[in-house]
């Protein structure tokens, strides 16, 4: 590069005209002292100037003694300073920050940052979390305040992964967000290349979300895929790939065979079995191979990708392999009038599923029992526990998925009117969704069911499919005169979804070989004894909405929208729900009086927005009268098929409704530190509940009704800091913070009455106990259970009676539980960090949940002494030992403080970049991920512990392995 | 010009979107209720659905209530008081603690309308439908009204044993209206409920089926089911009303003998009652047809009673795996000498004996040695003999290796001893042993276990889950004509009666006769014969303890004995009527609670 900027300075100074003029020289630097290459330095009004070389320096010759001097450089803002006869002249540049116009995806079209006037958040590309994954939005893990994103068994490559923005809202529907791919509302991320997002933006408060009303209750995450490459006649060519490896951190720790028959805590059965180690692995593979193709032409953007996913978990059994493949088009024609645009991505997956309840089975197994007899049978314990072999469990049941995802969608798109002020177009979409699995098992004739129940293998298959289609029409508006810009879009909405179902099932086979191929050999379908089952249901979505966006002067943004919708799935007369929104906020920094502050003060922008969502039950069918079938019975000879009243109808079923408020603000000082401030209520009423019906008159005991309501509050704070920045090191630092609270404010209306509402029912044999009550009034996540009260010196436990007097667990009393912990997480916090030096750049983030209690189901179910598994943990008999049994009871003394900071990623990355023909940048990285956690907590790692929906902190005693990922990626682009 | 162009094309969009978009829900996999009826089979489809609808609820929930809170049958709890304590919600069945939060009364009272609810459905829909256009006779669709009435009937029958004149009465489904109890006075509301099941019984029974000998009829409703369902609302009348009506009872229950209502007899063999074949059997007024596969209560079959390892004794293979809950209130204390190496001990006093003198409870004494029930259960030429699991068990009928027990004496012999308490086993946890323990405190091995349907042997060919349930039999006409002769002061009568049904447990007649802690034929020797003919048939609270007073009052086992709870030797009389669920109540202002809770 060097010749050419001596060249251009050749260039400029040959052009300099002599005559009273002087040599004016200098340094042109940034706010750090490092100088600048290559900044412009040119005489106003003139085509005279120079860039500065290496050291930052510039000469210009023959410059006039009044000039002014221009200086400009990418990315700083342009400074103007008269010559005033000085030949010396030193500059330093202003960081012109975030100048770049940056864009964000909002539901049905985009706004200029500037322009957001409710609480959004827009991640790059660039900033995803990279490493091994299950789902894409791992990638967003610690990077939006108040986004959960739990992952409970991510070693397990078949395991999914939730997500909940702002606390939970609904009692009995699902709390997930709307994900809308590419403008396809329900699409499943699954179906996507992590690679060919190039952003995901979270629409976290109403009046974003309202646009997308009937479902964005619990927020709305927007993808959007890459495109293809803009510049016309370029073809790029990108491959990005990585292998990872999970290696499976240390087990928690049992007696071994030789401990076990010291404890005398039952029969010797002579053998010695690490159970936990027969299922696991110590470490497991991720390949993520993906390549993309994409091509500009004359008024048209084309882009094509494969690829291929392969992962195996850390179980003996569990695997996944995936095909992807995915082609998205966008064309001008007939002089760019029109536009047409489509895409198709296709994705196969083939999953081998373990069973990963067998990893605990594994931990309570007697270790004397053997894996198999003498004779190489299995072994089949017979104890009363109900254990099984789970080696045999793991290798003699075969279960797999086979999925497809297919999403298929075209576009039309027709300038209708277009000069200076006015942009009127309207556009037609279709799309299709389409999603199938097959399941298939087939526990042979070796496998532990078979052994128990008599039969010689069982085969089942389901097959199901889901299918929605979507037809969106909109016309876009937008308007431009002066200081007034507005935009609208107006636009209606059509969508039916399917759902497929058909099953089978026979038992006992001749030979284990035809596994589920040949089904009907099995010897019960003669029997009458086989189970054939199908399903379909149906529902659809009709709706109207409307916004309108105004921006005055680039200093107040107002934006409202509306949408009416239908939903099948309600009462003829409850069908149709309204959900307006509105937001305003005021850039201050364009107020004349904010002029002074303007050198620290780049922008302070107050918002706040309000807004109704909504959310409808995931069953369709429930507000009408229907029969199914129902029992069977002997009737006049004959084996009658029952049909009875499928469940107690409510045709007055309607829309849960989400009321939020959002009060923020964004702020940025010196365009070295930005950040914003929220503060939310979200008021859900009218969530569905299945509620106690009156017996008579209603036939069951149970109608969902439209009942209870939940408050949400809390704060986010989010703060971006380039704390260095200078050409050759920059170190950039965001810190997410979210604070929130969930209430169940009302659980009764004048003919329901309901006090409380029981959550989640404990698992194991002859309990009803639930591990929460949350009463009206109080905080969802409430554990319920007595309050431990020490130990005697047999080591039973002692609970706290109704008068605060010990008592033993034996002997309690219902009555006596109480609140005894919340299992929701009040303090979330990320803290992430960006450094960059010669082309080196280092990821590191930190991630933590504060002030909450995990139940302890593991130590519960068998980390006592008097724990009815065969095995226990090893603690039992030490730091435990005091206590021999916990009374089968839910109480305190289960319950940790769950609270927790780790180290979650690292990624060390290197970038090239050639001006080469054929290679554009090559980019290698490692990545690892859960690399260290600080915790109080004595089970699982309590970031693996469900924390979002109604029922958080139940550590359910999954001791699948949890692991540090590692990974090695490459990025190479070519063109 | 150019905007009318754009408004067309703007409609045309507007309507090509609309059309595309139907709001009225598609059903696929059921059947919208406007087009259900469509001709006799779907009639015949929803009875089917509240038969099973209420065999399920009877065979599980009612039997809890009735048995669990009587003298015979207990929920226990092992593994020092862990295993089977469930929250103690069926424990507080057996202890007479329950309250109106209990789950197993919400979980009763929900079943027990649900069979209502579709009754109530049914005949509504059924009077509104005209006989011809589905293609039947008038007198047809009267006799679907009439069994489907007939079978309401018995469910709000099951409800007012449970619940006396605090039920509501309810015959429409119709939703908006919430019915409250049937009166604000629960006395009141008891003789309303009694009239209104009697009309329903006396209405319908003459458009029922006799059985005539071709075994139709057995496990439907049928007249005789209907006029002994009436016998039993006259026997309890006055439990159930304050005003007896045992001589009506008398004349109904000769009535039914004489076969005014079909034809029956006793069966000479009492386990043709229980067998596979049981619909074939004389005995057997009504049963609820069972079949694997089609309706299946296998898991309620003498499963609650039975041990993991049960399937090695019986020596079959099945897929029902077995509870290991329930036990007979034992016969004998925990005093003596312990055995560990059984968990028992020895030298216990009997509870029919000094000092105790119980004439409840103690199920397995209670039964005289001769009787031919008194034994193990075992499989000898393609038949069974005995009812009980006792002593040291070994698979295949007692025959094979000693089967292990688990929990708190896992790996132990299996023995089940005639007690019920915490004795020494190989790893001592819960509480210590004590003379009376209740059933909160029952080693794995505690009490004798009943089979009251057989099991067959895997080289049988048979399943018992295949055993139809049997409901109403014939000897209950002769029990119940015997108490109302022995009321009326013929005692001889009404042994006579006993004896028909007795006989056939004995060698001889004579054998038959011994009544070893009873002296005389009176009432408490009749509630004796009660609880032995019907031991475990789900009407013991009912039909017997509460009409003989000794539902609160009468003392067995634990009851002012055991020391880990407070259980009076007689209870609060508010214990003789369960109350409504506190659910019920927070959804139906109009229910008056029992007033005793």
């Amino acid at each position: 590069m060097k010749p050419k900027f001596l060249l251009m300075s050749l260039l400029f100074t040959s052009l300099v005209m002599t005559a009273q003029t002087l040599d004016v020289e200098g340094t042109v630097s940034d706010s750090s002292g490092e100088t600048l290459i290559g900044a412009a330095v040119v005489v106003k009004g003139t085509t005279v100037g120079t860039v500065t070389d290496f050291d930052g320096h510039y000469l210009l010759t023959g410059v006039q003694a009044d000039a002014e001097l221009e200086f400009s450089y990418m990315g700083y803002e342009n400074q103007t300073i008269a010559v005033q006869g000085r030949s010396q002249i030193n500059v330093v540049m202003a960081d012109a920050g975030l100048q770049v116009e940056e864009v964000v995806v909002i539901g049905y079209g985009s706004l200029s940052k500037k322009e957001v006037s409710s609480s959004i958040v827009q991640i790059d590309s660039k900033n995803f979390v990279k490493g091994p994954m299950n789902s894409p939005m791992e990638m967003l893990n610690g990077k939006v305040a108040g986004l959960t994103v739990n992952s409970t068994s991510a070693a397990d490559p078949n395991a999914s992964t939730s997500l909940q923005i702002r606390g939970a809202g609904s009692l009995s529907g699902s709390n997930d967000p709307l994900f809308v791919i590419d403008g396809v509302a329900g699409g499943d991320i699954r179906n996507l290349s992590s690679q060919d997002i190039e952003s995901i933006t979270v629409l976290k408060d109403a009046a974003s979300a309202a646009i997308y009303g009937t479902r964005g209750a619990n927020g709305v995450v927007l993808v959007t895929t890459k495109k293809g490459t803009a510049e016309q006649g370029h073809f790029d060519v990108t491959y990005d790939s990585y292998f990872g490896t999970s290696i499976a951190k240390p087990h928690v720790a049992v007696l071994s065979a030789d401990e076990f028959r010291r404890s005398r805590r039952g029969t010797d059965y002579g053998a010695e079995t690490d159970w936990y180690s027969r299922i696991t692995r110590k470490a497991s593979y991720d390949i993520n191979q993906y390549l993309n193709v994409s091509a500009g032409t004359k008024g048209g953007t084309y882009t094509a990708s494969l690829n291929y996913k392969n992962a195996n978990g850390l179980d003996i059994v569990s695997k996944r392999q995936e095909y992807g493949g995915r082609f998205a088009m966008e064309q001008k024609v007939l002089k760019d009038y029109l536009t047409i645009s489509a895409g198709l991505s296709g994705r196969r997956v083939d999953e081998t599923w373990g069973d990963n309840s067998q990893v605990d089975a594994a931990l309570g197994m007697n270790p004397t029992m053997p894996v198999y007899n003498a004779d190489g049978s299995y072994y089949q314990p017979t104890g009363v526990t109900g254990a099984v072999n789970p080696v045999t469990r793991l290798k003699e049941t075969e279960a797999n998925g086979q999925r497809l995802y297919l999403l298929a969608n075209a576009g039309l798109k027709l300038k209708l009117y277009t000069d200076e002020h006015h942009n009127l177009n309207t556009s037609v979409s279709y799309s299709l969704d389409y999603n199938d699995l097959k399941s298939n098992t087939y526990a042979s004739s070796k496998s532990n069911e078979s052994y128990w129940g008599g039969y010689k293998g069982r085969a089942n298959v389901n097959y199901q499919k889901w299918q929605t289609h979507h037809l969106d029409w909109l016309i876009n508006y937008d308007f431009q005169w002066d200081e007034h810009t507005l935009r609208f879009v107006a636009g209606t909405s059509w969508e039916q979804s399917r759902w497929e179902q058909v099953g089978a099932e026979n038992y006992d086979y001749t030979f284990d070989n035809t596994k589920w191929y040949d089904m009907a050999s099995g010897t019960w379908l003669a029997d009458g004894l086989a189970n054939m089952w199908t399903g379909q249901t149906q529902s659809s979505l009709f709706g109207f909405f409307g916004r309108v966006n105004y921006n005055w002067r680039d200093m107040l943004f107002v934006s409202a929208s509306f949408r009416r919708e239908a939903s099948t799935k309600f009462g003829v007369k409850s069908r149709w729900g309204n959900f307006p929104s509105a937001s305003i906020a005021w850039e201050m920094t364009e107020a004349g009086f904010m002029e002074p502050a303007k050198d620290v003060l780049k922008s302070l922008k107050p918002r706040f927005s309000f807004g109704v969502t909504g959310r409808e039950p995931s069953n369709p069918y429930q507000s009408l009268a229907t029969y199914s079938s129902r029992y069977q019975y002997f009737m006049d000879g004959g084996w009658v098929t029952g049909y009875a009243p499928s469940s107690n109808a409510n045709p007055l079923l309607s829309w849960e409704k989400s009321v939020s408020y959002n009060i923020g603000v964004d702020f940025d000082l010196w365009h070295r530190l930005s950040g914003s401030v929220d503060y939310y209520i979200r008021q859900s009423p009218d969530l569905l509940y299945s509620y106690t019906a009156p017996q008579p008159p209603y036939v069951y005991e149970s109608v969902l009704v439209n009942v209870g309501t939940t408050t949400n509050r809390g704060v986010e704070v989010s703060l971006n800091a380039d704390i260095l920045k200078t050409k050759h090191f920059q170190w950039n630092s965001g810190i997410n913070y979210a604070y929130g609270r969930t209430w169940l404010t009302k659980l009764s209306n004048e003919v329901y009455q309901a006090s409380f509402l029981e959550l989640y029912r404990k698992p194991g044999v002859g309990t009803s106990e639930y591990f929460f009550r949350v009463e009206e009034g109080g905080e969802i996540g409430q554990f319920y259970g007595y309050e431990f009260a020490g130990v005697d010196k047999d080591g039973d436990m002692y609970v706290l009676d109704n008068n605060g007097e010990a008592q033993p667990i034996s002997a309690a009393d219902p009555s006596w539980k109480r609140r005894i912990g919340n299992g929701a997480p009040r303090h979330t916090l990320s803290w992430s960090n960006r450094l960059e030096f010669y082309g080196v750049e280092l990821s590191i983030l930190f991630t933590g949940a504060f002030d909450y209690q995990i139940f302890n189901m593991r130590k519960y179910g068998m980390g006592l002494q008097g724990s009815g598994t065969d095995n226990v943990l090893r603690t039992a008999y030490t730091t435990d030992k005091a206590v021999r049994t916990g009374g089968g009871s839910i109480s305190s003394y289960f319950l940790e403080d769950g609270s927790y900071f780790k180290l979650d990623n690292i990624t060390l990355g290197y970038n090239w970049t050639w001006k080469d023909k054929l290679v554009d940048g090559l980019r290698l990285y490692v990545a690892a991920k859960n690399i260290v956690t600080m915790t109080r907590y004595s089970g699982n790692d309590p970031s693996i512990v469900a924390v979002t929906g109604i029922t958080p902190g139940v550590d359910v005693a999954s001791a699948y392995p949890t692991a540090t990922q590692l990974c090695l990626g490459v990025t190479l682009k070519l063109h | 010009m150019k905007n009318e162009i754009r408004h067309y094309i703007s409609g045309i969009l507007i309507a090509c979107t609309i059309s595309a978009c139907n709001l009225n829900e598609q059903v696929y996999d059921r059947l919208d209720a406007t087009v259900y009826y469509q001709n006799e089979a779907s009639i015949k489809g929803a009875v089917a659905a509240i038969y099973g609808n209420a065999a399920m609820s009877y065979l599980e929930y009612f039997w809890y209530l009735q048995e669990f809170s009587a003298d015979q049958v207990a929920w226990r709890v092992w593994n020092g008081g862990l295993w089977g304590y469930d929250e103690g919600e069926k424990t507080v069945i057996s202890t007479h603690t329950w309250t109106v939060d209990s789950k197993i009364i919400r979980t009763t009272w929900e079943t027990a309308w649900g069979t209502i609810g579709l009754c109530n459905t049914l005949i509504g829909d059924l009077e509104k439908l005209n006989a011809g256009e589905l293609g039947m006779t008038d007198a047809k669709l009267q006799s679907y009204i009439s069994e489907v009435r007939t079978l309401r009937a018995w469910a709000y029958y099951n409800c007012y044993e449970l619940w006396g004149g605090a039920i509501p009465l309810y015959t429409s489904a119709d939703v908006s209206t919430i019915p409250g109890s049937a009166d604000e006075d629960f006395q009141t509301g008891c003789r309303k409920v009694y009239d209104f099941i009697c009309t329903e019984l006396d209405e319908s029974y003459p458009y029922l089926p006799q059985e005539d000998g071709s075994n139709a009829t057995r496990n439907r409703m049928n007249q005789a089911v209907n006029r002994m369902i009436k016998m039993r609302m006259l026997l309890n009348s006055g439990v159930f009303t304050g005003t007896a009506r045992f001589d009506e009872c008398a004349r109904l229950a000769q009535e039914l003998l004489d076969g005014k209502f079909g034809t029956y007899s006793l069966a000479a063999d009492y386990r043709d009652i229980y067998h596979v074949t049981n619909t074939t059997c004389p005995e057997v007024v009504m049963a609820f047809a069972m079949e694997n596969g089609q309706l299946n209560a296998g898991w309620m079959r003498d499963m609650p009673f039975l041990a993991y390892t049960y399937s090695e004794y019986f020596d079959f293979s099945s897929t029902q795996s077995a509870w290991n809950c329930c036990c007979l209130a034992p016969s004998y204390d925990n005093t003596g000498t312990v055995n560990p190496t059984l968990g028992c001990s020895d030298g216990a006093r009997c509870f029919l004996e000094p000092p105790y003198n119980d004439r409840l409870g103690a199920v397995y004494e209670r039964f005289d040695d001769k009787d031919i029930r008194k034994g193990n259960y075992t499989w000898e030429n393609g038949n069974y003999s005995g009812i009980f699991l006792r002593g040291l068990q070994r698979a295949k009928w007692g025959t094979g290796d000693v089967l292990k027990a688990d929990a708190d004496r896992d790996g132990m012999d299996l023995y089940y001893t005639d007690q019920v308490g915490q004795f020494e086993g190989a790893t001592t946890i819960g509480r210590t042993l004590e003379p009376v323990m209740s059933p909160r405190w029952g080693q794995t091995n505690s009490g004798v276990r009943l089979v009251r349907y057989p099991i067959y042997p895997e080289s049988e060919g048979k399943d018992f889950q295949d055993i139809d349930d049997v409901e109403f039999r014939w000897a209950e006409v002769y029990y119940t004509l015997a108490e109302c002769k022995l009321r009326a002061g013929d005692a001889a009568g009404a042994e006579q009666l006993v004896q028909q049904v007795r006989k056939r447990y004995f060698a001889s007649e004579a054998d038959a006769k011994r009544y070893k802690y009873y002296t005389s034929v009176d009432m408490a020797w009749m509630l004796d014969q009660w609880g032995q003919e019907f031991l475990c048939e789900g009407r013991r609270r009912r039909t017997d303890l509460r009409r003989f007073d000794k539902f609160t009052q009468g003392q067995w086992w634990f009851f002012g004995r055991a020391t880990d709870g407070n259980y009076p030797a007689k209870r609060d009389r508010k214990y003789e009527w369960f109350p409504l669920p506190a659910s019920a109540l927070s959804v139906n202002p109009g229910l008056k609670q029992n007033p005793n809770y």
